[in-house]
């Protein structure tokens, strides 16, 4: 033991390299690997100290009940013991502006108009106060924390609304069904785009114009309650008090927030375990590697102990001890490179998942996993090496130099073949050739690497191209293209649509109607906006990658990623589920189907489109609820905002790329875990290389020596040293390259459509990612020899070229 | 001690006979081991001419190789002048040393130590690169052929015996042109036969207007010499023609 000791002394950077190697790969295992739990953990105990509703009733968009007319349903209802809390609630979509300190902030949002002594989805007070009892009646809201702390609004202001009215707000809070700020319809974070005012009930009535009006109910139940038996109990009860109306049911489970946070996590965590295994087996491959050519080079001494006639188990001890000592050392470490890569994943999750309750401690069984594969395989690296040592006679181990040597590798490939540079210029090739299993072990090292760097900058890149490309086609031929969305369909003839395109500030405008709808194709649905629009649409009109929107006959274009999971093509019929209004405070859902006639370009499942001849079949023929406007000349958006606000129908003006936005946002936490991913793998990459070129520097010492003798210069051999790296370098990096583009691939076709179902991501690597890829695999891998100068300068050159080592 | 200027030009790679090629003044070399001081070498005055082959005798740590070590520019003295073939090497930058290696001596090893990536040929044209010769291929090609490998020049060191490889190192060696050749123990991994082969090798090119000189602790390789340095405890105890006087290589038994 002592011995082995002395021996991670000796090579104490080497040993603690390796140790920090290993230490980056487990620690970020347990870090990557806990995630998944303490979000869930986080989330379950949030939703709870908030008292989350279990059910939530809502009215079709745009209709309206009698206070008391829903909690009268649970009346008539059998099981109505199982309720334990219900509250009616009023939401309603309004226009918000937060503007201040020169600053526009002009956003679509929501007034939730609820009790203020509320025992169904309390509010967390992150700034300011709470509301009390006294605020009852009074225009005095709570406003959305993540939106606010997006502007970093003040604790308390004044917002104002549509039509002008402006809204006191006395604190900043989170409600559960808010946690993560998703855009209506669409399941991505909106937190910059979309903004939440918590009003008292009877306040919320008067001040949106529907005084004794609600639109939703949630209810608590008892554990174990069967919430389908209540909804069916329910369902009866409220078609019967409201015959007319539309009316949906969430469960808790399917609340945006609570699936994005709780159930989407481990979505996300397949991502994030890719990143975890990648990052673990690059560390366990390049630890497997070095251990193994640092035991290779103690060969010799084990020889020498079989010819002194030492036990072959004796002797397998001490560098198994070696091995063992690594293995441990890294593992030791990897628990504060496990705590510290944590605390970064959590405060990331913080921006994006900022919850009431946060725990982000490292899961000790995650940590347990990874640290039994780093120990194992450095064992294993270990293990074979001694072994083969002890298996070979003794007469044969303590051979040196080329008397050892038992082949020359792959080097009769270039057997007679001259290539440029004299000897000197071809041996760092020949030496590449010679020891192929060396070379091989290295390449795959500086592979795993390069393949965790194109992987993980690849999907960065992948996110941005489809971005880019959304925002592209948002904003084709209208860069200042708006989108102002009425509070509810109106006649195209309407006053209130002629107003808007009246607008001094306003140019030119297009209309178009837009239902929130499912999509359905057998067994199989999709969430989506269907726009009807004008097929010949002057202002702005959707690419199509195949079909067409036809003029006179019904058509239908949806994203080629809803034509997947809908599986559908052009020509097929899908049911559209979507509301129809039946009253000036109703709608009702209705399907209709439409056959698909085209696919369009947009990355988003969610797009859809529809042509007016299809209005008619779609029950809303002759109606407007979105206007897409450009500014008028010398008029900036920003004055079409404020203009537009001033209209009591209009609810958002926003830029046509706005939900191109929120999705950016969304993927913001991934760029972010990525970020941190692709500096910890550029790490590793940095202890490969130095690692590396320490053990060759040990292995090719006598040749070093043998040239030094011979008179060649330090920086000669040094430049041979850099060339065979080169040259190492440059095959891992291709290789990288390619494995790295297969497990994007893989990772944007199998485990994107879980992790983020709206968007179909498009796969492309950048130009940057390819130079970080060749920095990392190469650039970084040829300049290492440059760190044994010193060494090199200091070869006691007799010493090396005599027969003892 | 003052600094000498070697100029990393090429030394004349052979010379008249009785030209002095190796000149050592009070040669000394002390190391600093463990707190204390061991001494290598101590006053060692001898001059070698062209065309001499020199064996150095001595026991293990008699200092023979550190002697090797002065004449081959891999290690200085801490007292006293080496001068090889006219340059003064003494107190030569560590630049200056590499340069003349390059141009002034050549090494044979014990264990050969031959590039094993690099066939036969290449390994000789290794020496002929180095020293900056015309044609290296060519060159390499000639002195293969003058040890009698003509046949193995694609071959790997590993496709050699060890007397085959032995002669690859003298070969690159030669192939360098220099007018002085050191050998550090050239038979010790040889059996007899190949063993004197290798010294009938050595011995021949002392007749091509270089020095030879051979470190060994074969008493009986000494025989052969036209010169025998025996060293013991870093001094030169012996300096003459062989004791009992020279054979011929074919009457070596060992």
């Amino acid at each position: 033991m002592r011995w082995t000791l002395r021996d991670a002394r000796r090579r104490w950077v080497q040993v603690l390299s390796i140790a920090l190697l290993l230490a980056l790969g487990v620690g970020m295992y347990a870090a990557l690997g806990s995630m998944s739990a303490w979000r869930k953990d986080s989330a379950d105990q949030s939703f709870s100290a908030l008292r989350m509703h279990d059910l939530r009733v809502s009215l079709a968009d745009g209709s309206f009940a009698r206070a008391g007319a829903l909690r009268a349903a649970l009346h008539r209802m059998p099981e109505r013991d199982a309720v334990t809390v219900a509250e009616e609630r009023l939401v309603v979509p309004a226009q918000v502006d937060a503007s201040a300190r020169g600053r526009t902030i002009i956003v679509p949002g929501r007034i939730v108009g609820a009790p203020v002594d509320a025992r169904v989805d309390t509010l967390f007070v992150r700034g300011g106060r709470a509301l009390r009892a006294g605020d009852a009646a009074r225009p005095v809201a709570e406003l959305e924390y993540s939106f606010a702390r997006h502007y970093g609004l003040p604790a308390s202001g004044t917002i104002r609304l549509t039509g002008g009215r402006t809204l006191r707000y006395v604190g900043q809070v989170q409600a559960p069904e808010y946690f993560v700020v998703t855009a209506p319809g669409a399941d991505f974070g909106a937190e910059a785009s979309f903004a939440v005012a918590f009003v008292p009930l009877r306040a919320a009535q008067v001040l949106t114009g529907h005084a004794g009006r609600v639109n939703e109910l949630v209810l608590r139940t008892r554990p174990g309650t069967d919430l389908a038996a209540l909804r069916r109990d329910l369902t009866r009860n409220l078609r019967a008090a409201l015959p007319a109306t539309g009316f949906a049911f969430t469960e808790a489970s399917q609340e945006p927030a609570r699936r994005l946070i709780e159930k989407d996590a481990e979505g996300d965590q397949q991502l994030m375990n890719i990143f975890a295994f990648l990052l673990l087996g690059a560390a366990t491959f390049a630890a497997f590697n070095l251990i193994s050519r640092t035991i290779e080079a103690q060969r010799r001494e084990i020889g020498v102990g079989m010819a002194l006639g030492v036990e072959p188990r004796a002797l397998a001890r001490r560098p198994l001890l070696l091995g063992a000592q690594i293995a441990l050392l890294g593992v030791l470490l990897g628990l504060p490179v496990g705590i510290a890569g944590n605390a970064a994943l959590g405060s990331v999750m913080e921006t994006f998942f900022p919850l009431p309750v946060l725990t982000t401690s490292l899961r000790p069984a995650t940590f347990a996993q990874g640290a039994a594969l780093g120990l194992v395989l450095p064992l294993a690296a270990t293990a074979l090496p001694v072994w083969r040592a002890v298996r070979v006679t003794p007469i044969e181990a303590i051979r040196v130099g080329a008397r050892a040597a038992k082949s020359s590798g792959l080097a009769w490939v270039l057997r007679g073949v001259r290539l440029p540079g004299g000897s000197l210029g071809n041996l760092p090739i020949r030496n590449v050739l010679r020891t192929p299993r060396r070379t091989l072990t290295t390449l795959l090292g500086i592979a795993a690497v390069v393949t965790i760097v194109i992987a993980l900058a690849g999907l960065l890149d992948s996110f941005e191209a489809t971005l880019d490309a959304s925002r592209r086609e948002a904003l084709a031929g209208a860069p200042d293209r708006l989108t102002v969305d009425l509070a509810a369909p109106l006649p195209a003839g309407s006053r209130a649509v002629a107003a808007i395109a009246g607008a001094p500030s306003v140019g030119a405008t297009q209309t178009s109607l837009r239902l929130p709808s499912t999509l359905r194709a057998g067994e199989d649905r999709v969430n989506a906006f269907v726009e009807v629009i004008e097929s010949d649409g002057r202002l702005w009109h959707p690419t199509l990658t195949a079909g067409t929107l036809p003029a006179t006959r019904s058509g239908l274009v949806i994203s080629s990623r809803a034509a997947r999971d809908l599986n559908v093509g052009v020509g097929d019929r899908v049911d559209v589920v979507h509301p129809v209004p039946t009253g000036p405070d109703s709608s009702q859902l209705v399907s209709t189907t439409l056959p698909v006639s085209g696919i369009n370009a947009s990355p988003f499942r969610f797009v859809a489109y529809a042509n007016r001849a299809a209005a008619g079949s779609l029950h809303v023929a002759g109606l407007v609820s979105r206007i897409s406007v450009v500014p008028a000349a010398g008029r900036s958006p920003e004055d079409v905002k404020h203009a537009l606000l001033r209209l009591p129908v209009v609810t958002g003006v926003q830029g046509a790329s706005a939900t191109t936005d929120a999705v950016d946002q969304r993927m913001g936490q991934f760029t972010d875990v990525l970020l941190i991913t692709v500096t910890v793998a550029l790490l590793m990459a940095l202890l490969i290389a130095f690692n590396s070129t320490a053990i060759n520097a040990d292995e090719r010492a006598r040749e070093n020596a043998t040239m030094f003798a011979y008179g060649v210069p330090t920086g000669r051999v040094t430049r041979a040293s850099m060339i065979e790296a080169l040259i190492t370098g440059m095959l891992g990096t291709a290789l990288g390259i390619a494995a790295g583009y297969g497990v994007l691939r893989w990772v944007i076709d199998t485990t994107m459509p879980t992790t983020m179902p709206d968007i179909g991501t498009l796969t492309s690597i950048g130009a940057g990612t390819y130079a970080l890829a060749i920095l990392t695999g190469t650039v970084i891998v040829t300049l290492a020899p440059l760190l044994t100068l010193r060494r090199l300068r200091r070869t006691d050159i007799p010493a090396t070229l005599r027969v003892v080592e | 001690m003052p600094r000498s200027s070697v100029a990393p030009t090429a030394l004349p790679p052979s010379a008249a006979p009785g030209t002095t090629l190796i000149e050592l003044d009070g040669v000394g070399r002390r190391y600093e081991i463990g707190g204390g001081e061991v001494v290598a070498l101590a006053d060692v005055s001898l001059r070698i001419a062209a065309e001499d082959f020199v064996v150095v005798l001595g026991p293990s740590g008699s200092g023979k190789t550190t002697l090797l070590n002065m004449i081959g520019a891999l290690d200085s003295p801490t007292d006293g002048r080496v001068v090889v073939a006219g340059q003064d090497i003494t107190g030569a930058s560590r630049k200056e040393l590499f340069a003349f290696r390059r141009h002034g001596v050549s090494f044979v090893f014990q264990t050969f130590n031959l590039f094993p990536a690099l066939t036969a040929a290449e390994n000789v044209e290794f020496g002929a690169d180095v020293a900056g010769r015309e044609d290296p291929r060519a060159v390499a090609r000639e002195m293969l052929g003058r040890v009698g490998l003509g046949d193995r020049t694609t071959h790997f060191p590993h496709e050699l015996s060890g007397g085959e490889q032995q002669r690859v190192a003298i070969a690159r060696a030669l192939a360098s042109g220099n007018p002085i050749l050191l050998a550090d123990e050239p038979t010790g991994e040889l059996d007899f036969r190949t063993g004197v082969q290798i010294l009938e090798l050595l011995h021949a090119q002392a007749h091509t207007g270089r020095a030879v000189l051979v470190v060994s602790h074969n008493r009986e390789i000494a025989r052969v010499a036209d010169r025998v340095i025996e060293l013991s405890s870093g001094r030169v105890v012996a300096d003459g023609p062989p004791e009992g006087g020279q054979v011929e290589i074919s009457e070596l038994r060992w």
